[in-house]
């Protein structure tokens, strides 16, 4: 039988060597480390928290850091680790299901309008050009309106407010791909403009998405934080970072420490998912990736075998 | 001889670029159609107007042909880069209905055909060679167990000595499978080695058309004439596959 050319992959200067690169690089280790130390502490908030976060004891109002209570007690004796632990699984969880309400619609439609182009595309991004102009906040007083102070509320707001960018940056990046010859070549095969969209093309804009998201999620946290300022989020007693800064920033005089450590806990929160962010980013993006080889990872850092 | 694509005063227009500016031909059943031409005379979209991809602005396409491919000049931009080879195949497949098994042993038995095994099946587009990559997308071409293929420049991306191989193959496939082609190229010895018939495009248009014979021999058009007259040498193929060991593109 004819051979016709090498057949097996390791095979000389045939085969493409592509730098694959390694995800784990310090920054990308130390950041996702964090990130999941935050995690597993709010997740088993529950068995980790040594106190009830929401009991009150006004006989350790502003308490120092003591064995008891290892950071601190805040205005009204309530123990700071336990409101923390707590405090982040609100926090966190709002900002996924803000995440989730603007992904679920916006990519989907931002999908739909790059590929189809024309009046669907005119009509959506004029619609999304309405929602920009209105302040977040006003949506914010509507949802209240209409569902009452909480965090649905502000949830629905901010969901809403974020749908347009990323449905925008889905559109762009649709259109970016939808000319490639893979698509034309999908089409070839009569296969359907749903599998075409969904499984073609929106597997590659993933990791631009995900990039932009995980960021979105850490500033999720803060405004979620700002809105609860004004009334319009997790209202007290509950838990939650955003309030807690909000409340400790009244007694800041009396307790600094109490506005430090939701401070620390959403900056920490927010650079790792940064830095988690530019790095999938760059992991996934073959064309700008500059991460250092596997190799050159492990003889750097001296833990080859 | 019977007629599998005819072409009736084919016109595509782009706003202002006149890509295919009105040609007719037919292709017969069983043969190798070649259309040469510089880049950006309307090969390609003369092929994609053919498989319906685009739609004519004017004339008419007639296909008496079953199922019909494509193969595209640069095999890396035809995969889809986020899928592995053997999820792209298997797709194919499961949208036309063929059992997993179905297409499991054509997989197989193409893979085989195409002297590749089925450990590129978990690979990703970007981990193969170019020769590698197109003799898959040669092998995702042919699952559907097509009549007629439109191959695009399918050996212009390649490394020369791999386009020989590439080629062979394309002559083997057609015989075993009895496949007509249209086979679209900028490089004139390729297209005397593959092709029966030959059409010169020239800015959309159709200088030159007849047997192979007579357009490398006989060639009539000026256009032609310079095309012939610029093209390399034979030794370039030649040499370069016997450098490799692989199978030359003629046995001399
Ligand atoms: N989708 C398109 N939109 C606009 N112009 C196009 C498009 N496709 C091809 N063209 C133009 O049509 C002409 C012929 O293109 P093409 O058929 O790709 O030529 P070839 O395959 O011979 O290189 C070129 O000038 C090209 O720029
Ligand atoms: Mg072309």
């Amino acid at each position: 039988m004819r051979q016709y050319g090498k057949g097996n992959l390791q095979g000389g200067e045939l085969t493409r060597t592509t730098n694959v690169g390694t995800l784990f690089t310090p920054a990308m280790v130390a950041a996702s480390s964090i990130l999941l130390l935050i995690l597993i502490g709010t997740i088993f908030a529950g068995f980790l928290a040594p106190y009830d976060p929401e009991a009150i004891d006004l006989s350790l109002s502003y308490g120092p850091i003591t064995p008891e209570h290892i950071l601190g007690t805040d205005n009204v004796g309530r123990d700071s680790l336990s409101r923390l632990l707590f405090g982040g699984r609100t926090a966190i969880t709002n900002a996924f299901l803000v995440v989730g309400v603007t992904v679920s619609v916006g990519i989907p439609l931002g999908l739909l309008c790059g590929y189809y182009g024309g009046a669907l595309d005119g009509v959506i991004m004029r619609i999304w050009d309405v929602i920009l102009s209105f302040p977040p906040l006003l949506l914010g007083f509507l949802f209240v309106a209409m569902f009452g102070r909480g965090s649905t509320a502000s949830i629905l707001a901010l969901g809403i407010a974020w749908i347009p960018m990323i449905s925008r940056l889905a559109r762009n990046l649709t259109i970016a791909e939808r000319n490639k010859t893979y698509v034309l070549a999908a089409k070839s095969f009569g296969f359907s403009d749903a599998r075409v969209i969904f499984r073609h093309i929106l597997p590659n804009c993933t990791s631009t998405l995900l990039a932009e998201l995980t960021v979105d999620i850490g500033y999720a946290i803060i405004v979620l934080a700002s809105l609860s300022f004004l009334g319009l989020g997790v209202q007290a007693p509950t838990s939650d970072w955003g309030l807690m800064l909000q409340e400790s920033l009244v007694y800041v005089r009396q307790s600094p420490l109490q506005t430090v450590i939701p401070s620390v806990a959403i900056g920490l929160m927010i650079v790792s998912l940064n830095i988690v962010s530019d790095s999938i980013q760059l992991y996934l993006d073959p064309e700008q990736r500059k991460l250092p080889s596997f190799e050159r990872f492990l003889k750097k850092h001296g833990t080859h075998s | 001889m019977e007629e599998m694509i005819r072409v009736e005063n084919l016109k595509k227009y782009y706003k202002k670029t006149h890509a295919v500016d009105g040609v007719s031909f037919s292709i017969e059943k069983d043969s190798v159609f070649g259309v040469v031409g510089e880049s950006g005379s309307g090969k390609t979209t003369i092929g994609k107007c053919i498989l319906g991809l685009e739609t004519p602005t004017e004339g008419a396409v007639r296909r008496r042909a079953g199922r019909m491919q494509m193969i595209f000049q640069n095999p890396y931009a035809s995969f889809n880069p986020a899928l592995s080879i053997g999820t792209a195949l298997r797709e194919v497949g499961a949208v036309h209905k063929l059992t997993r098994a179905e297409t499991q042993q054509r997989v197989s038995q193409l893979l085989e055909q195409v002297s590749l095994t089925d450990d590129v099946l978990k690979r990703k587009p970007k981990e193969m060679s170019g020769g590698q990559l197109q003799r898959l997308a040669i092998v995702r071409a042919l699952l559907l167990r097509p009549e007629f293929i439109v191959a695009d420049e399918p050996v212009s991306a390649l490394d020369v000595s791999v386009q020989a191989q590439v080629i062979n193959l394309f002559a083997d496939l057609k015989k075993e499978y009895g496949l007509t082609i249209l086979f679209i190229s900028h490089d004139l010895t390729i297209v005397e080695y593959i092709c029966d018939t030959v059409a010169v495009v020239y800015r959309g248009h159709i200088v030159e058309m007849g047997e192979k014979e007579q357009i490398f021999g006989e060639p009539s058009h000026p256009y032609t004439k310079k095309l012939l007259a610029a093209r390399p040498g034979l030794e370039r193929i030649v040499t370069k596959t016997l450098d490799t060991n692989e199978a030359p593109l003629y046995n001399i």
